[in-house]
Parts: structure tokens; sequence; C-alpha cells
């Protein structure tokens, strides 16, 4: 050890040593963490399929009313199939060319399923009392955003909404 | 001067990594001694996919093989995770196995490493409860029927056995109870105790130092080297190894997964992990009364003496001339594993248990699974299959056209020929192939619904139904037909079991593969079965051609 340039290769030998040392542990974890996350993040490139609902026949709605429109539907997540009951807040009119609009129950604040208030006039949420009115927009509370509306179409007389744009 | 803090700072964590790297290890200490390292990167591995595989999966008997499924097939990556678990558990049990060994060999279990070595053999077979518990979570035919057969070495306990047997099922039978305690063992009580173990172990090594062969204790030279960085180094390249290793089996090979169990099931002849059969190989040579010989006697003595092994031998010497006696008795046990586990891999009959051509479902689990035509239409339009086995090709081309598949294959063949389809198609001597059948990962599932797709395409005017039940066919017949196969020269062409030319397809597993009635067919007039063939006409009458196709449907 006494020679410098024996000293000088033994730590390059040493230095070396380190990279590979890095080198190989590195690539074990990225054989690791690459696949680990992308399985991690399948969910998240998933795209939901927002299929078409039905909520019956548009004669069973009261026209110009807002009303709750309750339908079951099959909800599909990864392998497991499952019934599940759900409601939009619905307002049809009737005419020549009858047409609906519908409101996703979620309030934009933190999700409880808000109520219409036909003696106020008013969307109410029940959480931490939201105010939305007869369009869906706030009017007072703490939701930012108004109710979202759902898209409907109308065919054979049958309307149609779709949960997931 | 920031820095300078943060160093002290960190130094309780930055110490101990120090001292760690920096440990002074015995001359001759090297790559024999980086199988626990390589072990312990496995354990990480296992640890993290584990991990990953729990997020979709479901310990539930009515969805578990479906979030298998799931895994398989829609999520990034998973069925490389789940192959390199599959196989990470394979080489977990190899790498102990090796580990023992060499301990075993060194003499590195004695004094003062006694309790290094107990918890290593402690690890071995929390190890085995690992394997053990995992295997039933796919809820395969596999899973079903070798956890049946582990669950009943339970039993053999006398007086405790049936109560050993409602313990480890959860109830009077293995349902989603059995499901969720082997779940829970596998996923949260084996990991913690590993955990624990493994700590242990490494503490206790650490603390002794590792051992270099052919040393007594006060013979060894304490410090020629540190473990930074050329023993890290070397534990590193061998763990990188393992990790590529692992990856090519997974992702080229993927983890097996059978049909869905089915309780009902009458044929299915389970064989456990390949790591198991020593033991099950016991179990088929005692039998009846004798089998608590099998099940419980003598694994429980070797184990028993694996754990006292430091107690039992006291001798110091760890030089080979200087221990003959314990050497030969390990040599004996390790040669005795070895061909216990060779002999229980090829007992059973193959052809029985699904392996037929590279089919991994056996017949009726094919048939009571339920497969579904249409299904399998859908993916067969969606492979676009038709663009290569169409009509037109058909005859001496290949690939061949399927517009009389229905008439031709038998399902089990094909459904396990979708999920492994040969790579190298058989064509005429010296011609490359022009086509390969790719495989399209299929699962089980959808390898039967495409393959009772292809069953329902028939020909039946070409292929009218053959007056003779071949099911009836005695041994006589089978036994003219072997001679007629030999008296017209079929051999000249066909191989079978290895014996004859290969002009023709080889026929060792035909009876698998085709319908007696398509044989019967063929062998009547091959041009108009297979337009351009090479196959001579025979002009054979109805009784040769019976007694042929009486032969060739026995050979599976
Ligand atoms: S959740 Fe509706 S107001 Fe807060």
């Amino acid at each position: 050890m006494s020679n410098p340039i024996e000293m000088n290769e033994l730590t390059s030998r040493r230095g070396f040593f380190k990279i590979l040392i890095v080198l190989f542990n590195g690539l074990i974890a990225a054989a690791l963490a690459v696949p680990g996350l992308g399985y991690l993040l399948t969910p998240v490139f998933r795209k939901d399929s927002g299929a078409w609902i039905s909520l019956g026949a548009i004669e069973k709605f009261r026209a110009n009313t807002l009303q709750k429109a309750t339908f079951t539907y099959v909800s599909e997540a990864g392998y497991t199939r499952a019934e599940k009951n759900g409601f939009v807040w619905l307002k049809t009119s009737a005419g020549d060319s009858p047409d609906a609009i519908a409101f996703s129950p979620v309030c934009s604040h933190t999700g409880c399923n808000v109520n219409w208030h036909a003696s106020r006039n008013a969307f109410i949420c029940p959480c931490h009392n939201g105010t939305y009115d007869a369009d869906g927009n706030v009017v007072s509370g703490p939701p930012p955003r108004p109710l979202q509306k759902l898209p409907v179409k109308i065919e054979n007389d049958q309307i149609f909404v779709q949960l997931v744009a | 001067m920031f820095k300078h803090d943060l160093q002290q700072s960190f130094a309780p964590v930055t110490e101990p990594i120090k001292t760690f790297l920096n440990e002074p290890l015995p001359k001759g200490v090297g790559w024999a001694n980086t199988l626990g390292s390589a072990l312990l990167a496995t354990i990480v591995i296992q640890v993290v996919t584990g991990m990953l595989l729990a997020i979709y999966y479901s310990p539930n008997a009515e969805v578990a093989y479906e979030s298998i499924l799931y895994i398989e097939n829609h999520v990034l990556f998973g069925r490389a995770i789940r192959g390199v678990h599959h196989y990470a558990a394979s080489a977990m049990v190899i790498l102990i196995f090796l580990h023992m060994l060499r301990t075993f060999f060194w003499g590195a279990y004695k004094h003062p490493r006694e309790m290094t070595w107990v918890l290593g053999v402690v690890l071995f077979l929390v190890v085995l409860g690992f394997a053990f518990t995992g295997y039933l979570l796919p809820w395969d035919m596999k899973a079903y029927f070798a956890t049946k057969v582990g669950i009943h070495v339970g039993g053999v306990m006398p007086v405790l056995g049936k109560y050993i047997i409602q313990l480890m099922q959860g109830g009077s039978e293995m349902s989603t109870l059995t499901l969720s305690r082997f779940f829970a063992l596998h996923i949260i009580v084996l990991p913690l105790v590993l955990i624990l173990i493994v700590i242990g172990h490494i503490y206790f090594v650490r603390f002794h130092g590792p051992t270099p062969p052919g040393k007594r204790e006060e013979e060894l030279v304490k410090y020629s080297h540190r473990f930074f960085p050329v023993q890290l180094l070397k534990d590193s390249t061998v763990a990188f190894l393992a990790v590529v290793i692992l990856l090519f089996l997974a992702v080229y090979y993927g983890a097996p997964l059978e049909a869905k169990a089915d309780p009902t099931d009458t044929e299915y002849v389970p064989r456990p992990d390949w790591y198991f059969y020593a033991l099950f190989q016991l179990l088929k040579i005692f039998e009846g009364p004798l089998e608590i010989i099998g099940a419980v006697i003598i694994p429980g003595a070797f184990f028993t003496i694996l754990l006292l092994l430091p107690f039992i031998d006291r001798n110091p010497a760890r030089a080979f001339a200087k221990r003959p006696v314990v050497l030969s008795l390990g040599v004996a046990c390790t040669i005795g594993i070895l061909a216990l586990t060779t002999w229980g891999s090829y007992s059973g009959n193959r052809a029985k248990d699904g392996l037929v051509a590279g089919g991994a479902v056996s017949d009726s689990a094919m048939v009571s699974a339920q497969y579904d035509p249409a299904r399998g239409e859908t993916l067969f339009v969606g492979l676009e299959c038709a663009g290569c086995h169409d009509a037109a090709s058909a005859g001496d081309n290949i690939p061949p056209g399927l517009e009389f598949s229905g008439n031709k294959y038998k399902l089990a063949w094909l459904a396990g020929y979708l999920q492994h389809p040969h790579r190298v198609r058989w064509l005429k001597r010296n011609e490359r192939p022009v086509a390969k059948m790719p495989n399209f990962d299929l699962t089980p599932q959808q390898a039967g619904d495409m393959a009772s797709f292809l069953l329902t395409l028939r020909l039946d005017k070409k292929f009218p139904e053959v007056d003779f039940d071949f099911a009836e066919a005695d041994s006589d017949m089978v036994i003219s037909g072997k001679t007629l196969f030999g008296d017209y020269g079929c051999d000249g062409c066909h191989t079978i079991a290895g014996q004859g030319d290969a002009i023709g397809p080889e026929l060792t597993r035909v009876g698998a593969k085709l319908q007696d009635d398509y044989l019967y067919h063929l062998f009547k007039n091959p041009q108009s079965i297979i337009p351009g063939t090479v196959m001579k006409d025979a002009r054979l009458d109805d009784i040769d051609v019976e007694d042929l196709v009486a032969y060739l449907r026995t050979l599976k």
C-alpha cells in the first residue's frame, strides 16, 4: 500500500465495483418497479364504457317537474358483475319532440346525494346545506360547481341516461 | 456546514450501514456464500409481487379464479407479475435447499452457529408453508385437488386426524372458508413469521460471521477482506442473475393456470408442484394402514433430526475427511430426496393427468367447465384465425383449413394446443414451415371456448358416421392393428415413440388428437380427406382399417 500507484489502482477497482453494485441492484429495482407501477396504475388508464341506462317510458314521468328517476343497472367491476340501484333527478318536457334533462344527484362539494325541495324550488344538500337552483347552479353553501348534467337520449319514447360521459 | 450537520443527524442510520458494509470476512468466503443473499433477494421479490397480486385477487371461491384471469388478461404486466411470483416460489425452494446443503457440507452449522442453523431449518418449513397455502389460491383444478391431498395428509394422524382436517378446511368441506384461511396464512401470518426469522437469521450470521469451508473455528483466519465491495458485488451479481432468469420464465412461459376447480370431477389426477414430489411419493409408497409412515413419521423424523443436527453432531471438525459418518448420512439423505423427487415426477399417468400434447387440462375438466362455443366464435373472429385457416388452403398445406375440424379433432387436444401451440408445425421433410401458429396466450377458458367452437365446424356428408364403435375394440384388434402398421410400412413415414421415420406426422399421441372416425375415413381414402397428400392409399379392406384405427386410438 506504500506505493501510490498501487493505491490508485485499488481505489479505481473499488470504484468500478461500486458502479457495478449500484447498476445490478438498480436494475433489480427497476425490473420490479416498472411492471409494478404499470400494474398499480392500470385503473388510471382504463376507460369506463359509459353505457346507456334505461329510465323507462317517458310517459311515466310528469312533464316539466323535477322528480327522482330510479333505475337498476348492471355494474361491472373487473371480474365481478353486480346489480346496483341508482337514481338521477329528471325533468321531462312534453310536446312534439319530447326532451329531458337529468342531473346527477352527487353534490359537487364532497359527494352527498342532494334532494329536490319543490317548496323552495331548490336542490338542498343534507351534508353542509349546499343549495342549487332548478338548473343545478349553486345558490349558496360550499359546493364549488353546479350539479353535473348527464347525457340523455330518447328513443322510441324510452329515456336513457349515461352515468359516465 | 449544513451537509456536515445532516451527516451527524443521520449517523444512527449511516453508521450501522457502514459497519454492515465493512464487516470483516474470513479467508475463503466467496461465491458459495452468495446463496443466502440470493434467497433474501427472492424473498424481497415475493413480498413485492405478493403485495401487487393481493391488490386484484379475491379470496372467495366464487370469484378467486376469475380474479386470477383478470390479473392475467386485463391488468398491465399482470401475467408477468404472477409469473415471477410463481417461479420465485420454486427458486426459493431450490436456493434454500442449496443453501442448506452448503451449510451442511461445510460444517457451518457447528458450534457456535447452532441457532443460525435452527432458524434456517424453521425458515425452510415456513417456505414450504408458503408454497402449500399459495397454490390453493388460484382455485383451479390443481389448486383444489392437490390441496385436498395435502389436507388428507393432516388427517392421517390417529385420533386427531378428523379435527385437523376440519381445522385446515375451516369446516367439513373445502370451501371459501378454506380459501380465506389459507389466504390469511399466506399473506399475513407466514410473512410476519418469515420476516422475524429472516431478521434473526441474518443477525446471527452477522454476529458469528460467515464460515469458509474446511477450517475448525479456532483455525479461521478471521479477517482477510471486507464485505464491501467484492463480496457485495458477488451477492449482487447472483441476485441479478436470479431476477433475469425469473423474468424470462415469467414472460416466456407464464404461470400455469388450469380450468376452474370442479369438485365433481372424477378423473383429475392431482399432482403437486415439483418441490412436494418427494413427500407425494412417500404417500404413494406407504399405503393403507402404513400411510402414517409416509405422511407423518418419515417427514417428521427428518425435520426433527434436521432441526437438532448441530446438537447431535458435536464434532467440531469441518474438514471432510474428519466427518465420514455425518457426511455419508447427509449424502444418503440428499440422494434419497432427489430420487424421491424424480420418482414422484414420473409416477402417475401423464396422459390421464391431462398433459396431452401440451394441453394442461383433462378431458372431463374440459367438458364440465362448460365452454361456450359462442364466446369461442367471437374469439375466432377477433383473432382473425380465418385469415390463415381458410378452406382454400386446406389439404397438404399448412395451416390446415378448419371446415371439418369438428369431425377431426378431440376437444381436450384442441384446447391444450390452442393454449400452447407448437411453434413449429410439421410440413414435409427438408422443408421449412412457411407459417407458424402464433401463441395467442389464451387462458384455459378461452382455449376451451375456442375448441368447443371449432368442434361445431363439421362436414358430416364427407365424414358419415362409421358403423363401428371403436371404444368396443378388443385387444386382438389392437394387436392386429399394430402388426398391420408394420406390415404396410407405415413406420417408413411415421414415428411412434421414437420408432420409425419422420416424413409424415408423428403419431405418438395421435389417439389423443384425432377422432376415430376421422382416422377411419383417412385410411379409406387419403386423397379425398387431404388432397395432394403423399400418404399412400393402400386400398385397405374394412377389417384392416378398423384394426389400424383400434390400434392408433390407444396412442395417447
Ligand atoms: S357535500 Fe353537499 S354541501 Fe357538502
